[in-house]
C-alpha cells in the first residue's frame, strides 16, 4: 500500500470515529444544547465525507476547480481536467453549510423558547413534566 | 527527499483528522457547556484545514465564518441565557453501551455502502480518475472557441459557482427557500418580541474599551472583504453565500461586543426583512430574466438560462462580458442578490436572538393570561 493511501485511510477512519462519537452524543447525552452541538459535529463530518468523494490523486497534487485564465487554450483545458478535483460536491456542501446554519439557529431559538416555558433544558426533566 | 515533500499535505491531513477526533471526544464528554462549544470550535478549525487540503477553497470560505465564528457565538449566547452545566448523573450505563454499539454498526454499514457504491475505493485511494460528470463540468465551465462547448458553458472560470447558480441553479433556488422558511419559523416564534427603546451608553454596555476599539477597526474591514468575496464569486473562490456569512460575522460582532442597542442604530429588524426581500426578488429576477427579455423581444428563452445558445439562433441570454470585464451573465446578479439575502437573513436572526430576556418574559406572561 502506498504511503499516501495509508495516510488517506487514516483520515477516512478518523472522520468515521467522529461520526460515531457525535451520534452517541445525540442519542445519550441528556442536555438539549449538547445534542445540538453533537448534531452540528455530525453534519460537518458528513460534509467532509462528501468532499472526500470528490478528491482525486494527481501528480504532484490536485488543483482547485478554478481556471486562472479566461481565454483557455485547449492544452490548458486538458491539463485542468486531468488535475482539478470534482467541483460538484463543494457546490452541494456549500449550500448545505449555510442552510445548516439557518436550521441550527432555528433549533437554538426553539430550545431557548423551551427553557422559557419549562425552566430547564434537561430532556429527562422535560419528559417527566409530560408536556 | 522530494517524496517526503510530496507527502506533507497527506501527513497534515491525517494529523488534523486525528486531532479533530480528540476535540470531538472532549466536546461530547465535557460537562461544562461553554467548554464543549470551545472544543467544537477547535474541531471546526481542524475541519477547515481538512477542507483546504482537499482543495475546496469555496467550502473553507463558507465554513470558517459559519462553524468557527457564528455557530460558536450563537451557542455561547444561548448557553448564557439558559443553563451552563449539563446534569450527567443518572445516565444508564448499559443502555448507553447498547446505543454505542448500535451507532457503530449503523456507521459501519453506511461506510461500507459508500465503498460499495465505488464512491471511494481502498485499492487506489484516492482514485486518480474523476467521474465523467465532473470532467464534463470542468470541460464546459469556461468555453473556448468551439460552439458545441459554448452551448453548454456557463462562461465562468469558477466551476463551483457555475454549478451552484447555472448547472444546478434550481437546486440552489429551493435551498434558499428552505433557509427562508427557517427564518420565517424563527420570526413566527418571536412574533411579539421587540427590542426595547433604550439609549446606547458607551461606558455601561458591552465589553471593555479594548474589545470595542478593535471591533471598530475590524467591522468596516470585514464588510469590505465580504463584499469583495461576494461580488468576485464568478472569478475567484467565493460567492453570495460566502460573502453573506462573512458579513453576518460583522453584525454578530456589533451585537455581542457593543450591544443590541448599538446595532439597532444602524439597522432595525424591519429594514433587514425589507432588504432580504429585495435580495430574494433579485434572485427571482435573475432566474427569469432570459424569459422576460425573450417575451419582450419575441425570441425564445428559458427559466434559469444564463448564456445564449449558439445552436439555436433565436434564443436570447445575458452577455458574459461587458467592456472586457467578465461578468458571466446572471451569475453576478445571483451572487449580489444572494449576498444581500444571506447577510440580512442572519442579521434578522441575531437581532431576534439578542432581545433582552425581561421584555420577552413580559410578552410570554401576557400571552398566558
Amino acid at each position: 500500500m502506498d504511503a499516501r493511501s495509508y495516510l488517506f485511510a487514516v483520515t477516512y477512519t478518523a472522520i468515521f470515529v467522529n461520526i460515531v462519537i457525535a451520534l452517541y452524543g445525540i442519542f445519550v447525552r441528556p442536555h438539549i444544547m449538547k445534542k445540538i452541538i453533537a448534531l452540528s459535529i455530525f453534519g460537518d463530518s458528513t460534509y467532509v465525507y462528501a468532499i472526500i468523494i470528490g478528491f482525486r490523486k494527481a501528480e504532484p497534487y490536485p488543483v482547485i476547480p478554478i481556471m486562472t485564465t479566461w481565454e483557455p487554450a485547449p492544452e490548458y483545458v486538458k491539463n485542468f481536467v486531468a488535475k482539478a478535483v470534482d467541483p460538484l460536491p463543494p457546490a452541494l456542501v456549500l449550500t448545505a453549510v449555510v442552510i445548516g446554519l439557518a436550521v441550527m439557529l432555528f433549533l437554538v431559538f426553539l430550545s431557548i423558547q423551551a427553557y422559557r416555558v419549562f425552566g430547564t433544558l434537561d430532556i429527562r426533566k422535560i419528559i417527566r413534566m409530560r408536556g | 527527499m522530494s517524496q517526503l515533500y510530496e507527502l506533507i499535505p497527506y501527513i497534515v491531513m491525517a494529523v488534523s483528522a486525528l486531532a479533530s477526533t480528540v476535540a470531538v471526544y472532549l466536546a461530547i464528554v465535557e460537562r461544562d457547556l461553554i467548554k464543549a462549544v470551545l472544543y467544537s470550535a477547535i474541531q471546526s478549525t481542524f475541519y477547515a484545514l481538512l477542507f483546504y487540503l482537499l482543495m475546496v477553497p469555496d467550502i473553507v470560505l463558507v465554513y470558517v465564518p459559519v462553524a468557527v465564528g457564528l455557530l460558536s457565538a450563537v451557542f455561547i449566547f444561548a448557553i448564557k441565557k439558559t443553563e451552563k452545566y449539563e446534569e450527567v448523573a443518572g445516565i444508564p450505563k448499559t443502555a448507553s453501551a447498547i446505543i454505542l454499539v448500535l451507532v457503530t454498526v449503523f456507521t459501519l454499514i453506511a461506510g461500507w455502502l459508500l465503498i460499495q457504491s465505488h464512491a471511494i475505493t481502498f485499492e487506489i485511494f484516492p482514485s486518480a480518475d474523476a467521474r465523467a460528470l465532473a470532467k464534463w463540468f470542468l470541460n464546459t465551465t469556461l468555453a473556448s472557441k468551439e460552439w458545441w462547448i459554448r452551448t453548454f458553458s456557463a462562461m465562468s472560470p469558477e466551476a463551483v459557482t457555475a454549478i451552484v447558480w447555472d448547472y444546478r441553479g434550481l437546486d440552489t433556488y429551493f435551498e434558499t427557500s428552505v433557509m427562508y422558511l427557517a427564518i420565517i419559523g424563527a420570526l413566527a416564534i418571536a412574533r411579539y418580541f421587540e427590542i426595547p427603546k433604550k439609549e446606547y451608553k458607551e461606558e455601561s454596555m458591552g465589553m471593555s474599551i479594548v474589545g470595542k476599539t478593535a471591533t471598530k477597526i475590524l467591522v468596516p474591514m470585514i464588510i469590505v472583504v465580504a463584499i469583495s468575496i461576494g461580488l468576485h464569486g464568478h472569478l475567484t473562490p467565493g460567492g453570495g453565500f460566502q460573502g453573506g456569512v462573512t458579513a453576518a460575522v460583522a453584525v454578530s460582532l456589533m451585537i455581542f461586543i457593543f450591544s443590541v442597542y448599538f446595532a439597532v442604530r444602524y439597522f432595525k429588524i424591519y429594514t433587514a426583512i425589507l432588504l432580504r426581500i429585495i435580495g430574494l426578488i433579485g434572485i427571482a429576477l435573475a432566474a427569469t430574466i432570459a424569459i422576460l427579455i425573450a417575451l419582450a423581444t419575441g425570441y425564445h428563452g428559458f427559466i434559469f438560462q444564463n448564456q445564449p445558445k449558439p445552436i439555436t439562433p433565436l434564443e436570447v441570454g445575458l452577455p458574459y462580458e461587458i467592456g472586457g470585464n467578465l461578468i458571466s451573465g446572471t451569475l453576478l446578479i445571483f451572487n449580489a442578490s444572494e449576498f444581500l439575502a444571506v447577510f440580512m437573513g442572519f442579521a434578522i436572526l441575531f437581532l431576534l436572538l439578542s432581545v433582552p430576556e425581561e421584555s420577552i418574559m413580559e410578552v410570554i406572561r401576557g400571552e398566558i393570561e
